[in-house]
């Protein structure tokens, strides 16, 4: 059984490609409401959200990322995620 | 003596063994009959799932009908994996007419091929709150539905909007009238993402051996079982489909897991749990035979199980946590 992980990332449905979300992220992204970026990096509870809300630079939208990457030159598709594309993207600016 | 001549007639021996099993074993499954069994041609068989699209609208004269497309689905991909064994005629027993070990042979490895093929379907239920576990042929396989998730979950999400929904009965409750009742509102208090409710008729009930007599006492009882009330028994008659699944009393790791129970909607169960065949168990014999080889009979068959849209099955673990 495979799941449409790409997709399901790319809308912060599960950890990793192929890695679901567990019991604790779950609590943490619907009762919590900690963003998904922060619950990927292990940030679980508010007091954890509190300390690293300014530390974790927030994903921009796929959107933007990919004007940015047609910009500096990077031939990406749309299947590529947004951290890929962000670092990249970075990659390409140095 | 088995001589190569003979080989028409023994291969139908072998066959009429192998149909009489498979006849007997399929009536017993319980699996097939709860689980949607079909057939395909595909070795990767996607299917879309639909969390309850809000498609229909009001039409004025002249206007279009607005469209309906896949957008709020997600989608799941069920690959087909082969399974099989070899049922080795010895010269040895061809020399000496060993008709009843080459009986128990046939016997034997096409009940294991049927066996296995309920217990995993078993195991789909028995594993239900596992993103993965090792199935009863000894691989790790994956055992989540379209939206990554365990089939049991108390955060079935959707890609519309962040509401999620559970399809564990509250607090995993030990079989009992009342845990039915909640399930039974659960199932028809179900609302898509779109807020709308979409009932779950839970008709249909699987519970182990174990639980047998308090199913039956619960469901068929003239007064409510289990209590001093005199009230008439509302549940009498409201459950279409009871399933005392003897592969719920254990699964195939072994562990005890009688004390789970499920409840399902019967005309819809096909969305959530599926079971395909490229290719139903069979027993091939041997294209050529050699005065002095193995004749080797092979059973096979491809299958693959599938996860889908999960509301339509409601579990507990009768923990009760």
């Amino acid at each position: 059984m495979a799941a449409n992980w790409g997709k399901l990332y790319i809308q912060g449905r599960c950890k990793a490609f192929g890695v679901s979300w567990s019991e604790e992220d779950l609590n943490a992204l619907n009762n919590l409401k900690i963003p998904v970026e922060y619950v990927r990096r292990g940030i679980l509870t508010l007091k954890e959200y509190e300390q690293a809300k300014d530390s974790i630079e927030l994903l921009k939208d796929k959107e933007v990322l990919m004007k940015e990457a047609k910009e500096v030159g990077l031939e990406a598709t749309p299947d590529a995620s947004a951290e890929t594309l962000t670092k990249e993207i970075k990659k390409a600016k140095k | 003596m088995i001589t190569q001549s003979d080989f028409p007639k023994l291969t139908d021996y072998v066959d009429d063994i192998f149909n009489e099993v498979a006849k007997t074993s399929v009536a017993d499954m319980k699996g097939n009959k709860i689980f949607r069994v079909r057939d395909t041609s595909l070795r990767s068989f996607e299917h879309l799932i639909l969390h309850g699209m809000s498609g229909i609208q009001e039409v004025t004269p002249g206007q279009d009908f607005p469209n309906v497309t896949s957008e709020e689905g997600d989608s799941i991909t069920w690959t087909q994996r082969q399974y099989g064994a070899k049922v080795s005629v010895t010269e040895e027993m061809r020399m000496f007419d060993r008709y009843s070990q080459l009986e128990s042979i046939v016997r034997s490895i096409s009940t294991d091929a049927f066996d296995k093929i309920d217990q995993s379907l078993a195991d789909v239920l028995l594993y239900g709150t596992a993103t993965t576990y090792t199935d009863v042929y000894g691989k790790s396989v994956a055992a989540v539905g379209p939206d990554g998730l365990a089939l049991f979950s108390a955060s079935h999400s959707n890609n519309l909007n962040t509401d999620v929904f559970s399809n564990i009965i509250t607090s995993n409750p030990a079989l009992s009238r009342a845990a039915i009742v909640t399930a039974r509102k659960l199932g028809l208090t179900h609302k898509d993402p779109n807020g709308m409710i979409r009932p779950v008729h839970l008709d249909s009930i699987i519970v182990s051996p174990e639980n047998e007599d308090l199913i039956e006492r619960i469901l068929y009882s003239e007064k409510m079982s289990g209590t001093g009330n005199n009230d008439l028994n509302p549940m009498k008659g409201k459950i279409k489909n009871v399933y005392v699944w003897e592969r719920m009393q254990t699964r195939s790791d072994g562990t005890d897991t009688s004390a789970y129970w499920f409840m399902f909607d019967s005309s819809k169960i096909g969305e959530t749990l599926n079971c395909l065949f490229a290719k139903r168990p069979v027993l091939q014999a041997p294209e050529k035979v050699y005065k002095n080889g193995n004749w080797d009979y092979a059973l096979n068959y491809y299958n693959t199980i599938g996860i889908g849209y999960a509301p339509y099955i409601f579990g507990s673990t009768g923990a009760g946590a």
